[in-house]
């Protein structure tokens, strides 16, 4: 390690070990790095690596479940592994500080930033009234809320994603710490207000001349802001280089696999005269506002807001925006899971005729594949009978020994064993359940899969997984796909045609190619701008960085 | 449905922890004892012998009823076996005959007893006898049968009726949840007993009419849970996903949401059984129950209001109830802590 002789915060052989009923785990297995002062430092790994358990390990911020143990934990020169209780909440905040993933669950609902920002203010002492005021509007400058003299007296709920987290981010700078820890900062965020958000972070870190430990799964945020890299996995350091190293030339064998897991900047070929499947004419799908003792409506939410397109078989159409676009909503529209209005063709057929059973019987040609694969799987039905539940339903096999048989085979199609039958969805992983997800979309053999950001809760390498055996599917199957996601990056691997929404909009839409090489609405070239100077770009401020 | 019979591992989980519950555990076993046992009570305690052997022939008045006659008797009415004259014929000779260990039905009246009634404890009376001269120990295993049938039949119809409306109101949400709930207040803040005492005298109270009754309102305080477990669910990803799949409302509730709502019906399970044994003992009491003949606890608790200084009565029947409620209210509490939820 080629750090500064004299490290802001050295970490020797940390374990950190949970209690539970039956076991015991050890969540980080011995693992030593140092910060020096002023250096930005990133702890890489996916979910269960035990990055985020060695950060507040530091400052003893985990559940009385766990044992901390290490042969040294050395800040500004003092060993803080065996600080007392009182000294340990004296140095929180004011020198190491930490910025919290979820900006909304990391504030106080009922009260005011103010009384909040206040709090982090005055642990160095009584401040006045006035003087508290216009710290606090000093600091909210600081970050770059506009208008911060109003925002004072705002909630959490009444400010946007992006500007909790820089109320937080001033929360944790309000005291000047030596050491930022900045655990997974921007990841409930949409792509431009990320890009904001490691601006102001890196700015900030230069003005104060602060270490900041950044602990993140995202390889381009890490490539963009990081001085230097720990890869983790499994509890265990790695691989340790400084970042232009690491990513031009990655020793070991789980951080190239990391590495290679970004999706590609190609988008698919094209399919050549491949038929239309569906037409979706005029779609919309508002919601009510309702206000006052009678329920009256106020106005509309439009989620969706007359939107035309049409798909191909065998074809991916991409639908990106951020939160709040209405791209889910889209989504159900065309599965007719709400309200939604307008006319949908589906193979020459008008899916609104018929009457509710005969439209029931339809759905069997379109499915969906949901976000979150931990809750869109029936916690207490086996794996076998979530398979089986759609051959039932349809009456496509009366015999229960041939049902089995072919969720054997779809398992098998979606990569996994056939003793996964008996089992029940706990005992899976994220990526093992979205496998089963995708099974369970299959074995109904449907012309139209709607994936509602298949690939998002889910670790940058299962990703890669995931998306490799959806297009194997598509191949295979001339499946068509309406591919709904806020990740640029996944959307260019896997999309034909894109189309970006704003506001229950479509500001533009064309072949992938086309959006990403030329991008017309100043939207879409803003939301290029964020995301992809993340997955292409090297530092732009390198020079300065140096401590 | 394969999957409610076959135990998930969360079911499976479930049970350890109860087990691990010793008090719990004992006072199941023991509570399942008393039921088996009290189910067969006609061999424990009746008046007609089980089995007769008589001038070399086997006679089972427990199944048949057999004329006076066949032992040797003057009328073609069934046999009363306590008659000091047909006893002696059952017993000369070869003949003999074996009669339950406690010769007393919960009906027979002693006419053989020389003291008057309530007679205390002693003298072929166990725990003595009540006013109208009935084995009070006979009346003890027959009330405590029908107390505990009645509770189950009256649990499996509120739970049933609780979950259609509650799982009714949770997934359909909106109008429907609406107009029930405001249907469920009016029906709760009805006045209960007092239909109950109109409709007694209305009727000729009997069980049946007890069990529509109470069963009439008792579903309400379940199905409130059963809507909230359903209107939490009904917004789960795997709800949707059904429902993208093709599967019906009546398939999503009961197949989706229904196993997991489970858990405040089970827990609920013991508590509503003592309340219910509870409501036709107190009912009883009030007279407003079951018939006289009928062998029930509020009648003998009645008997013992009635007869303060035959203390057997009122203690036996008093400890009798304290025993069973206490018995279900330590299983109560054991199946709670296991279906805690905090503990998974």
């Amino acid at each position: 390690m080629n750090t500064s002789p004299a490290p802001l915060l050295a970490v020797d052989s940390l374990r950190v070990t949970f209690r539970g009923e039956q076991t015991t785990v050890e969540a980080v297995q011995g693992i030593s790095f140092a910060i020096g002062p002023g250096e930005t430092v990133a702890l890489v790994g996916e979910s269960g690596s035990g990055k985020s358990v060695a950060a507040l390990s530091l400052l003893r911020l985990l559940p009385p479940s766990a044992t901390v143990t290490a042969a040294g934990i050395r800040f500004q020169g003092r060993d803080i592994a065996n600080l007392d209780p009182d000294a340990m909440r004296r140095m929180r905040g004011a020198e190491v500080a930490l910025v919290f993933q979820e900006p909304m669950t990391a504030l106080n609902p009922v009260q005011p930033i103010f009384h909040q920002l206040a709090e982090s203010i005055q642990l160095d002492g009584e401040l006045d009234h006035g003087t508290l005021r216009q710290r606090a509007v000093e600091l909210l400058t600081w970050t770059g809320i506009p208008d911060p003299q109003a925002r004072l007296d705002a909630y959490p709920h009444q400010l946007s994603g992006g500007q909790r987290q820089r109320v937080l981010i001033a929360m944790a700078l309000a005291r000047r710490p030596a050491l930022l820890i900045a655990d997974e900062p921007t990841t409930a965020l949409d792509v431009t207000i990320q890009a904001q958000i490691l601006e102001l972070l890196t700015r900030l870190r230069r003005e104060l001349n602060m270490a900041m430990l950044l602990i993140t799964h995202d390889l381009p945020m890490v490539r963009k802001c990081a001085d230097r890299v720990y890869v983790m996995r499994q509890g265990r350091i790695v691989e340790t280089a400084d970042t232009r190293t690491l990513f031009a030339a990655p020793q070991h064998d789980y951080t190239r696999t990391l590495l290679g897991s970004l999706p590609d900047a190609e988008a698919p070929p094209r399919v050549a005269d491949a038929p239309i499947l569906l037409t979706a004419n005029d779609i919309c799908c508002h919601f009510p506002i309702k206000k006052g003792l009678l329920k009256r409506t106020v106005g509309w939410i439009k989620a969706v807001d007359h939107i035309s397109f049409t798909l191909r078989r065998g074809e991916t159409l991409g639908v990106v925006g951020e939160s709040g676009s209405g791209k889910t909503t889209l989504g159900e529209t065309i599965l007719q899971l709400n309200a939604g209005t307008g006319t949908l063709e589906f193979a020459g057929l008008d899916l609104r005729s018929g009457d509710r059973n005969t439209q029931r019987l339809r759905r069997r040609r379109m499915q969906v594949v949901f976000q979150d694969p931990f809750s869109s799987l029936s916690p207490r039905l086996t794996i076998g009978a979530i398979l089986e539940e759609g051959l039932t339903i349809h009456e496509l096999e009366p015999d229960p020994v041939k049902r089995r048989a072919m969720a054997a085979a779809i398992l098998a199609e979606v990569g996994l064993e056939a003793e996964a039958l008996e089992r029940y969805p706990h005992q899976f992983s994220g990526g093992q359940r979205q496998r089963i997800a995708i099974a369970r979309a299959m074995i109904l053999k449907p012309e139209l899969l709607v994936l509602d950001e298949p690939t998002s809760a889910l670790d940058l390498s299962v990703q890669a997984q995931i998306l490799k055996l959806l297009k194997k599917l598509q191949q295979d199957h001339g499946l068509a796909y309406l591919f709904v996601s806020h990740d640029l990056r996944v959307i260019r691997a896997m999309s034909h045609e894109v189309m970006v929404m704003q506001n229950g909009q479509v500001v533009e839409a064309g072949p992938t190619v086309e959006i990403f090489n030329r991008p017309r609405h100043p939207y879409t070239q803003r939301l290029l701008a964020a995301a992809l100077d993340l997955s292409t770009g090297g530092r732009e401020s390198d020079s300065a960085d140096t401590p | 449905m394969p999957n409610l019979l076959q135990p998930t591992p969360l079911t499976r989980r479930r049970w350890r922890r109860f087990k691990s519950n010793p008090r719990g555990l004992v006072s199941l076993w023991v509570f399942s004892a008393l039921f088996f046992v009290s189910l067969a009570a006609e061999l424990v305690s009746n008046d007609k012998p089980l089995l007769i052997w008589y001038q070399g022939a086997l006679y089972s008045p427990l199944l048949v009823s057999y004329p006076e006659t066949t032992f040797g008797g003057d009328f073609v009415t069934e046999t009363d076996y306590k008659d000091p004259e047909i006893l002696k014929n059952l017993h000369q000779g070869s003949n003999w005959v074996l009669f339950p260990p406690n010769p007393h039905g919960f009906a027979s009246i002693d006419r053989y007893d020389t003291r008057p009634a309530p007679a205390s404890p002693g003298q072929g009376h166990l725990l003595g006898t009540d006013d109208r001269a009935r084995d009070v120990f006979a009346r003890l295993i027959y009330g405590f049968r029908l107390s505990v049938l009645f509770a189950l039949a009256l649990t499996a119809i509120g739970v049933a009726v609780g979950i259609l409306a509650g799982a009714v109101q949770g997934y359909f949400g909106g109008r429907v949840d609406l107009w029930l709930q405001r249907f469920m207040e009016i029906w709760g803040s009805m006045p209960e007993l007092y239909l109950l005492i109109i409709f007694a005298g209305i009727f000729n109270p009997g069980i049946p009419l007890l069990l529509v009754l109470l069963s009439l309102f008792g579903w309400m305080g379940l199905a409130d849970y059963v809507r909230a477990e359903f209107l939490r669910a009904r917004t789960m990803v795997y709800v949707k996903a059904a429902r993208a799949m093709g599967a019906s409302d009546r398939v999503i509730m009961f197949r989706h949401l229904l196993p997991n709502a489970m858990t405040p019906v089970i827990t609920f399970l013991p508590f509503r059984i003592s309340g219910a044994i509870l409501a036709l003992t107190s009912l009883d009491f009030l007279g407003l129950g079951v018939p006289p003949t009928t062998p029930s606890l509020g009648e003998l608790l009645r008997q013992g209001k009635g007869n303060i200084e035959a203390w057997w009565l009122s203690l036996s029947a008093f400890v009798t109830l304290v025993v069973m409620l206490l018995l279900l209210n330590f299983i109560g509490e054991a199946l709670r802590d296991a279906m805690d939820p905090r503990k998974e």
